[in-house]
């Protein structure tokens, strides 16, 4: 079943980056990614996603119904964000800022509090509770905010590089309880990544976007290749297959 | 703890005056008991309408200033960038120059029309900060600064064009609490408590929107409603302020922002710390006035402003 689906749709920013998408969609229980070039324009698909910014034309469908349709609050009990960055000029506790996932559902009962707690404790957050969110570092913010996406609970997570600044061991158990949101518990998951080789290992599908269009689309297999990585990023690189996944992985050309 | 360092302040601002009541009398009067209808008549007449009006002017305007900062996300904001002061100077100057210099007279006092021009000068700093449905906030200081000075050019034309009749507006500008009188303090408490409602109904919300527009849109909120509905009713409470004791400076920019320091942004702690603080603060400030210069005074804008200086 696809749960959300992008149909012709045009975007720009005052005219001088011109985003074109004919066709992206997420099933139930899928985890794509989105790679591509700095200034490609994935995050400006997220932001069109969130209605932070408003297409020009075209479509973007959540469960059959067009997103500009939905109440903010109804909109985000269905889709959560792990944005790219986030600061604050004020010193909220890391407690503070997790249950705010909560706010769509209005309630600040016991419940909720259970369920904060119990995300903070996967992903090993709950040692920052009273800690001002600003004196983390940028790998404890990202963990802080992929929590604070996870206690929202919702069908779609959209998630921006969010673990560009993490270490290889929370990486590894980050992308995999992700990984596990969506195979046992059925949430689909729009991911960008510059980790060429974590989309590729963790990923159902993959979009390839450059200059604000998709260039290639498909499974890791079949697009991860030396040929398509030298035209979108320009490098030159060796593809091997992972020993026990079989999916491609690159490895790059002295 | 708040309740009894406020009643215990009440009795200190009341006791002490151009005459010093004691400390005894003061009790003996709060508890409807005095034999010195001297002291009473200074007590309830004068005294007391004064001390309890500066409490409640610093609570709303430090409770102002800590939403103004958490909502624009400037921990140094004040309450007046957006026009409030000019635009109440500008009214001020325009009424008495058409009272006292064309002898036109008028439906309203003074104090109504501070406040009319407070209102009239945020409006106008919001339409032009105004960028489609957001108010970003540099646009907002921005357009604050603008309104300010074109006000503040007017009013300035007009006192040096007629400064014998004006001089005594810019005294009342720089802001007192002695003509404060009972029944200004029901508007002021009826402000007061409208504030911290606001701040207790929309506690989570207006937490979110200091965070950030983009999280709190990711949370389901509109962060140009909460922006909205708050600094509607702080501008408001503090144009009131303005009408009915002028421009005091420096309590909305330096109390909540020493308040969260303790509480942090948490906004039950930020409001009920700004709220006590600001009174006590303020209820300082004009015993200072009143006292050091007895029988005479100096504006309580120039005594908080004097403070402020102390703290950068
Ligand atoms: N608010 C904005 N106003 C104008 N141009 C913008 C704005 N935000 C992004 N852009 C431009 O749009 C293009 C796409 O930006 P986007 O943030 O979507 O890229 P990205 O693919 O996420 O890049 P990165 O990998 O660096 O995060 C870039 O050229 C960027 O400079
Ligand atoms: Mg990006």
């Amino acid at each position: 079943m696809k749960l959300l689906e992008i149909k012709n749709l045009m975007f720009s920013y005052n005219n001088h980056f011109n985003l074109e998408i004919e066709y992206l969609y997420l099933e139930k229980g899928e985890f794509v990614s989105i790679i591509g070039p700095n200034g490609s324009g994935k995050t400006t698909v997220l932001k069109l996603l969130t209605l932070l910014e408003k297409k020009k034309s075209g479509e973007i469908i959540l469960f059959d119904k067009e997103i500009e349709n939905y109440s903010k609050k109804e909109l985000f009990k269905k889709i959560s964000v792990v944005p790219q960055e986030f600061f604050t000029s004020f010193d909220f506790t890391v407690e503070d800022i997790i249950s705010t996932g909560r706010i769509p559902y209005e309630t600040l009962f016991s419940k909720d509090e259970d369920i904060i707690i119990k995300t903070m404790k996967k992903t090993n957050t709950l040692k920052f509770k009273e800690r001002v969110y600003n004196t983390l570092s940028g790998g404890e913010k990202q963990r802080v905010m992929l929590t604070r996406a996870l206690v929202q609970n919702t069908d779609i997570l959209l998630l921006d590089e969010f673990v560009s600044q993490i270490d290889p061991g929370y990486t590894q158990q980050l992308v995999r309880m992700v990984k596990e949101e969506s195979v046992k518990n059925n949430k689909s998951v729009l991911s960008i990544f510059h980790d060429v080789n974590l989309a590729s290992l963790y990923s159902d599908r993959i979009y390839i976007f450059k200059e604000g269009k998709i260039k290639y689309s498909g499974k890791p297999e079949e697009i991860i290749t030396e040929k398509i990585m030298k035209e979108i990023f320009d490098i030159d690189c060796i593809i091997t297959e992972h020993p026990t996944k079989k999916k491609p992985q690159v490895i790059f050309e002295y | 703890m708040g309740i009894v360092f406020i009643i215990l302040s009440i009795i200190l601002f009341t006791s002490l005056g151009t005459v010093k009541i004691p400390f005894k009398n003061v009790i003996l009067a709060f508890a409807n008991n005095s034999d010195n209808p001297l002291y009473d008549r200074i007590i309830f007449n004068l005294r007391l309408p004064r001390v309890i009006g500066t409490l409640l002017i610093g609570a709303i305007l430090a409770i102002a200033g800590n939403d103004f900062q958490m909502i624009i996300k400037n921990p140094l904001a004040d309450p007046f960038i957006i026009g409030i002061s000019s635009g109440a100077s500008f009214g001020a100057v325009i009424y008495t120059a058409l009272k006292s210099v064309y002898g036109i007279d008028l439906p309203f006092g003074i104090e109504t029309f501070a406040f009319i021009f407070a209102l009239i000068a945020t409006i106008i700093t919001f339409s032009l900060a105004k960028e489609g449905k957001k108010i970003p906030v540099v646009s907002l200081i921005l357009s604050g600064v603008i309104v300010g000075f074109v006000f503040n050019s007017i009013s300035t034309l007009f006192t040096v064009l007629f400064w014998q009749n004006l001089l005594h507006v810019n005294f009342w500008l720089m802001g007192s609490t002695g003509n404060i009188v009972w029944n200004d303090l029901i508007i002021l408490t009826i402000f007061l408590v409208l504030q911290i409602a606001v701040n207790f109904i929309f506690k989570k919300h207006i937490e979110v929107v200091a965070m950030g527009d983009e999280i709190s849109i990711f949370s389901g909120i509109n962060p140009e409603k909460i922006k909205l509905i708050v600094l509607t009713i702080n501008v408001f409470a503090v144009s009131v302020v303005v009408s009915k004791a002028g421009i005091i400076g420096f309590v909305g920019l330096i109390i909540p922002h020493l308040v969260r320091k303790i509480t942090g942004p948490n906004i039950y702690y930020s409001t009920i710390g700004s709220m006590i603080y600001g009174g006590i603060f303020l209820g300082f400030a004009d015993l200072f006035s009143r006292y050091l210069f007895r029988p005479t005074e100096l504006p309580i804008g120039v005594t908080t402003s004097l403070v402020g200086l102390l703290f950068l």
